[in-house]
């Protein structure tokens, strides 16, 4: 068991580690609208090298003064050339939908002429995270 | 070179720590393993032990009979706990109380296109703006409201009105 153990101390001598984080997949915001479809991860958004780019969604919950609840939910984004998208919903499905996506994440959403969100996905994967959290 | 010296006593004194830890780990381990041998031998003496079973036959029971044990208790806890829906698991659906159109609600929709114009022209619309609109919006009819939801949306993303939600 000893000797072993000497083994591994030597082969860790030996080998130089390179420093890894895993494997990552930016994805900067793209907007398309003729296909009404926009996409890309925050964090690559966050960090892009230019001031315009961004991508979101979020939700409202308004008091509508006669002990109701007023839900709806809108994503927004805009690329690095400045095309933005933005649509809004009160579909009680996408709202659920949206309360569900996570920090630091994959956003995607489609919209429909009258700018109706259609589609929301939200994808959290530990590619789409900043390299560091604590250097923000 | 220095600096190569000094990496290189860093690197070594890294090694005597790492080998230290691992001193650690290995008698850590023994420990380990000597009291997983002994719940081994516990765990063999208590199947030893005569068990205490409550209507189980002899040969055990078929998977027939575990199915119908399994309907019997989800049958029994669904009576003694209702089931919530799955539209209230994912969210509370919005509550949806406004009062019908009326001539107030026509006169507020009709303030707010107003205010939305106002905006438009103006070329933004501050959180305080947003805000306000919003609340006022709130209180239309669920037809109107949904309306002037999408007139807000379409001035946004056609870049009429300058604001970030």
């Amino acid at each position: 068991m000893v000797s072993r153990k000497w083994v591994m101390a030597g082969v860790a001598a030996l080998v130089s580690t390179a420093a890894v984080a895993g494997y990552v997949q930016p994805a900067p915001v793209s907007v398309d609208t003729t296909a009404r479809v926009a996409l890309g991860d925050q964090v690559t958004a966050r960090y892009s090298k230019n001031n315009v780019e961004f991508i979101g969604c979020g939700m409202r919950h308004i008091s509508d003064g006669v002990g109701g609840i007023y839900t709806w939910a809108f994503c927004q984004a805009t690329d690095a050339k400045g095309v933005q998208a933005f649509c809004s919903t009160e579909d009680p499905g996408l709202v659920a939908a949206l309360a569900s996506g996570g920090e630091f994440g994959f956003i995607t959403f489609s919209w429909n002429a009258a700018e109706e969100c259609t589609r929301i996905g939200f994808s959290n994967q530990s590619f789409y995270l900043p390299k560091k959290l604590d250097s923000n | 070179m220095r600096l190569l010296v000094a990496l290189s006593v860093a690197q070594a004194l890294l090694l005597i720590l790492f080998g230290v830890r691992l001193f650690a780990l290995d008698a850590r381990l023994h420990e380990f393993t000597n009291s997983t041998a002994a719940m081994q031998v516990e765990a063999a003496h208590a199947a030893k032990a005569p068990r205490v079973s409550a209507a189980i036959p002899q040969g055990g029971l078929s998977v027939d009979e575990i199915r119908q044990v399994i309907r019997e208790e989800l049958a029994a806890s669904g009576e003694r706990q209702p089931q919530p829906s799955y539209q209230a698991s994912v969210s509370a659906p919005p509550v949806q109380s406004n009062p019908p159109p009326s001539a107030d609600t026509e006169m507020l929709a009709k303030q707010l296109g107003q205010d939305l114009d106002y905006l438009v022209s103006k070329g933004s619309i501050s959180e305080a703006e947003m805000s306000e609109f919003q609340q006022r919006m709130a209180r239309l009819p669920p037809e109107q409201r949904a309306q002037m939801r999408r007139k807000l949306t379409k001035a946004i993303s056609s870049g009429d009105v300058e604001g970030r939600l």
